[in-house]
């Protein structure tokens, strides 16, 4: 199987098994030939950070008396962090986190930090295989192995967030609300 | 006569399965290949957008990043530098106070809520309160209650993260033809 194939199949599983979501292509719509290496440096940016974060986090609820305010700081850097990579099962799984931080609960942390361990490690593990596979790519296919790394099928391409072409022209931009949330502010109650 | 068909049904299927692969595959490829070719014209439209706006305007649009989570900061600032912003990261509230306090002027603010010493709403408090009234302020926060606290402290708008780059190039664009009107 060539590495552009690889590096399809791993995605597309990352996604399947709700590794990974939109964000993720998100981050890809971002690469280009002025930032051929942006993905790979975001991952290896995020893996680094993350397992920092887990070191300290488990440091902390180790302790006798756990501060339960410095925990819930590490755990929201971590759920932002993920929230930006795409990362959607740690993501989701530090929000559960947050809960327990707030009623300071250390069994529910404990047990928390652990599911965030192996789902952290997962995820890293199949980083750090598709960073593998697209050097391997870069020097086969002379710099474009992002060909491999779009949504598989045409599932993706008819996701218009995919798309920001489509939603430009689809009136996002004069004044209507272009955002896709409800607790963003539309242009048109902009100050001034 | 029952082997001979159960092997043939087991090389059908067989043949079946891989046939069925093939054209998933191919059909894969096919739809990785329409993506990519959609990405470089999304790249080339975006670009070309806000760099004509910005032309008309003289200058590159002048952007402040106060994050503290460094993905966050490293992906929006890369944001910003694809749509031909000059932009400046800082790790927390005070530093960015620190900037507008050095006389340092910028068109647009992005600021993250909770930080390290100083917060997004103080910093954004704190900014205003300096007469700094022109430039433009974006909360940009995961808490839902993020908005509130930033637009009491004076920001002109709030972004729930992570941030999309078609908000990012509505807003500059938004930000761009003000001060085309204010000359």
């Amino acid at each position: 199987m060539s590495a552009a194939n690889q590096l399809a199949a791993l995605i597309a599983n990352m996604f399947a098994t709700g590794l990974l979501d939109d964000q993720f292509q998100q981050l890809q719509m971002l690469q280009d030939p002025s930032a051929p290496n942006f993905v790979s440096e975001v991952v290896t940016l995020f893996c680094h950070d993350g397992e920092r974060i887990i070191g300290e986090l488990a440091k902390l609820l180790d302790k006798p008396t756990v501060d339960f305010d410095r925990v819930d700081a590490f755990v929201h850097q971590l759920k932002g962090s993920s929230a930006s990579v795409g990362a959607l099962k740690v993501k989701n799984t530090c929000i559960q986190f947050r809960e327990f931080c707030q009623q300071k609960s250390k069994d529910g942390c404990l047990k928390t930090l652990e599911t965030v361990r192996i789902n952290f490690y997962e995820l890293r593990g199949k980083f750090q295989t598709m960073l593998q596979i697209f050097q391997v790519g870069g020097d086969v296919r002379g710099g474009h192995p992002q060909l491999a790394m779009g949504p598989v099928g045409d599932a993706g391409a008819s996701d218009p967030r995919l798309f920001p072409q489509e939603v430009i022209q689809s009136g996002g931009i004069d004044g209507a609300a272009c955002w896709d949330d409800a607790y963003s502010t539309p242009l048109s109650e902009w100050r001034n | 006569m029952a082997d001979s068909h159960a092997t043939d049904r087991s090389e059908y299927s067989s043949i079946a399965t891989r046939h069925i692969y093939t054209r998933v595959r191919t059909q894969a490829l096919k739809g990785a290949v329409e993506y990519q070719e959609r990405r470089i014209r999304v790249h080339h439209h975006l670009k070309s957008s806000i760099f004509m706006a910005s032309r008309n305007q003289g200058s590159a649009p002048r952007a402040l990043v106060v994050e503290d989570i460094k993905v966050d900061c490293v992906i929006l600032m890369h944001m910003l530098h694809k749509l031909n912003c000059e932009a400046t990261a800082v790790e927390n509230g005070k530093e960015a106070v620190d900037l507008f306090l050095e006389g340092k002027t910028f068109d647009i603010v992005f600021s993250d809520k909770d930080m390290p010493i100083m917060s997004g709403p103080e910093a954004v408090a704190k900014i205003r309160a300096m007469g700094a009234t022109e430039v433009k302020i974006v909360g940009v926060s995961a808490d839902f209650g993020g908005r509130e606290a930033f637009m009491q402290a004076g920001a002109d708008v709030f972004v729930s993260k992570p941030v999309k780059l078609e908000t990012l190039e509505s807003m500059l664009k938004v930000v761009i033809s003000k001060k085309n009107m204010s000359g």
